[in-house]
């Protein structure tokens, strides 16, 4: 048992030369290795056939490191790359509030209201963004079936955190007026933009969160989340400066983008594959 | 013995199928499919794990290591609500193959 414990170290040195480097897919196929072995020698098989049949039941060092290659791919560099994204945009954010905090211009409270409500945005327009992202993929028959469900996936996570952030920001929000007016709620267009905001992130979420929806369903929810988020602030903004009906155009052309992405979507499921 | 390629092909329905019965690891998934096609489906064993670390990824099941008696550890995985989902589509799609061939073959031997 010994030289059997020697030569399975032996082994995860060669794996780990050989490419498979983290300590938990080592443990894994270590835990797997010896089940097979203890099961071989059961069966009648000496330690060294054993350990030499299950090795070779187990695969090469070459050929195990090129499917754990494939396990991150494009698709998982996608999300990894779109989060540094994500941090890069907070970061600047929390650096601009910072300096009106340092100087006085905000309260912490409030500065963390708008820090939260913010990144909530920038989220809930990611997952619009992956979304849109993942229907374009729909037409082209050239992409890889990993990269259009790590899309829909990024698309999912971004609104779980946007409805996340926003509940947070949206209470912090309330005592912040509570604070300053004696009361939580002002009717302020804001207030109301903020509220519109939260209602539809946090039911576009318990809808992901309770339904069982598809791939190409799920998306939609992305594209409903930029769009909720779209009215939410512009529109308000739109509101707050009395700005006629007329010149709303940009926000119904953002609409209108979203539903000819939310049409195309479902549009190209039914049509046939191409050969 | 059934060729490799279609054995890739069907990792990921035969895996979600098997833990849509409950929490199950690495080895016991393999010497389940082993046994119920009578060792016709066989994988290179390593070849399960970089399947089940893309299934996790993509959400469909979730991992948990557990500590054995023996002091060692095994990883467990189970399904999750999204796994279910695609469990339901991939079982959709394997019958509407599975029908297809079913009537040209009812035809042919007709």
């Amino acid at each position: 048992m010994r030289k059997l414990d020697e030569q399975i170290a032996e082994w995860r040195t060669r794996m780990a030369a050989g490419g498979i480097k983290t300590p938990a897919v080592l443990d894994e196929l270590e835990g797997h290795l010896r089940e097979e072995i203890r099961a071989r020698i059961m069966a009648g098989a000496t330690d060294e056939q054993a350990f030499r049949e299950a090795l070779a039941r187990l695969g090469s060092a070459d050929s195990l490191r090129n499917e754990f290659s494939k396990v991150h791919d494009s698709g998982g560099r996608l999300l990894t790359w779109s989060f540094r994204l994500w941090l890069g945009v907070a970061s600047i954010v929390a650096i601009f509030l910072a300096r009106r905090l340092f100087d006085g211009r905000v309260g912490t409270l409030l500065a963390m209201h708008i820090f939260l409500v913010t990144t909530s945005y920038l989220s809930a327009f990611m997952a619009g963004g992956f979304a849109a992202g993942y229907v374009c993929t729909q037409w082209s028959g050239e992409v890889s079936s990993s990269l259009k469900r790590r899309l829909s996936l990024a698309s999912i996570r971004f609104l779980d955190l946007a409805a996340v952030l926003i509940v947070v920001g949206f209470i912090l929000g309330l005592l912040w007026t509570d604070q300053h007016y004696g009361r939580y709620w002002t009717k302020n267009v804001r207030e109301i933009g903020g509220l519109t905001g939260l209602t539809g992130l946090v039911a576009l979420a318990a809808v992901r969160r309770f339904a069982r929806l598809n791939e190409e369903t799920r998306v939609v929810l992305g594209l409903g989340a930029s769009l909720v988020v779209g009215f939410a602030w512009f529109g308000m903004l739109l509101v707050a400066q009395n700005r006629p009906l007329g010149s709303w155009w940009p926000l119904e052309v953002y609409a209108g983008i979203h539903f000819v992405l939310i049409v195309l979507n479902f549009v190209r499921r039914q049509r046939p594959a191409a050969s | 013995m059934i060729p490799k390629e279609l054995v890739a092909a069907s990792a990921e329905a035969l895996i979600l199928s098997l833990l849509s019965k409950g929490e199950s690891y690495g080895y016991a998934i393999i010497q389940e499919v082993r046994a119920r096609s009578d060792n016709h489906l066989q994988w290179t064993d390593g070849m399960l794990y970089p399947v089940l670390h893309r299934m996790e990824n993509n959400g469909w099941i979730k991992s948990r290591w557990v500590k054995m008696e023996n002091g060692r550890k095994r990883k467990y995985y189970s399904l999750k609500k999204d796994g279910k989902t695609a469990l339901d589509e991939q079982r959709t799609q394997w019958l509407k193959v599975h029908g297809v061939l079913t009537q040209l073959w009812g035809e042919q031997y007709a």
